[in-house]
């Protein structure tokens, strides 16, 4: 990770970056259309679709376009409160072109609904922290085990693992 | 639900001690009876952890030798990397987006005030 910090305990996973604008700048491009559109997903993963309904129990469905004719990328947030400009709370789905919850692509076990809450924090010389915290929601316990091996998987300890490993990888070869 | 490989291999992760068995076991091979050293869990235990791992794919035990040493399997270790690196790069380079967006919107924003 470059400039976006990321944590993780056993059952959330928790990223942060601190952005240089006004919090109630930056409340509008996660909560309005025209904006979310530009700036929502990896580099290379134009948004082609973005309907917006902003109250509790609306949706923020979107679509991602994948590079290289990988195919669409269909998801969805339900709004569960709204506290301008400070809190936003929503349940992640992945979905289909109707608005529909689908299971994770890579991972079927992979639980159906994420709980994210997104705080705005107001930093000095006008700046602001977005805080991203995701836990699984009405998982089941094997759903919850492919989570939290999916996130301890991103601990710091745990990376270097992987890097101890290619390393190991490399010799063999 | 049918266990897909990627979701069977996470929940193996799941597990501290299965992941600090994997961290031993990324220095090179080792006997059941090397890899339960460092905790304080019965042989039995670690066999049920290696079990474990062995179902997710993450490690395979030797046939040959009598102490049937256990070693890691690069296919799913490399699946998760894989799937970590695109959970990350999505936040990393929205951010990196929004921050540049910002930059313009304010931009455009100071000079229609000048």
């Amino acid at each position: 990770m470059k400039n976006t910090e990321g944590s993780a305990d056993e059952a959330a996973f928790v990223i942060s970056r601190v952005v240089d604008a006004p919090r109630e700048l930056v409340w509008r491009m996660y909560t309005q259309a025209e904006h979310l559109k530009n700036w929502f997903g990896p580099k290379g993963f134009p948004m082609t679709h973005c309907s917006m309904d902003l109250r509790v129990g609306g949706m923020f469905h979107y679509c991602l376009q994948m590079p290289g004719g990988g195919g669409d990328m269909w998801g969805r947030w339900i709004f569960r409160a709204i506290e301008p400009p400070r809190r936003l709370v929503t349940v992640t789905s992945f979905s289909d072109a109707e608005g529909g919850v689908t299971r994770h692509p890579l991972a079927p076990g992979w639980p159906l609904h994420m709980l994210g809450e997104t705080l705005f924090d107001e930093e000095a010389d006008g700046k602001t922290r977005i805080t991203v915290t995701t836990t699984a929601l009405d998982a089941s316990e094997a759903e919850i085990a492919t989570f939290k091996g999916g996130f301890a998987s991103m601990t710091q300890g745990w990376s270097g693992t992987f890097q101890q490993f290619s390393d190991y990888l490399a010799s063999l070869k | 639900m049918s266990a897909d490989r990627l979701s069977l291999t996470l929940a193996a992760l799941a597990d501290p001690t299965r992941r600090a068995i994997l961290a031993r076991l990324a220095g090179g091979e080792a006997s059941v009876k090397e890899l339960a050293e460092p905790f304080a869990i019965s042989l039995p235990a670690v066999s049920k952890h290696l079990k474990v791992l062995e179902k997710a794919g993450l490690i395979v035990r030797g046939q040959k030798a009598q102490w049937r040493p256990c070693r890691l399997e690069a296919a799913p270790l490399q699946d998760v990397a894989g799937w970590i690196d695109g959970y990350r790069r999505f936040w990393d380079e929205s951010f990196d987006r929004l921050d540049g967006y910002l930059q313009q919107l304010q931009q455009v924003k100071s000079d229609e005030k000048h």
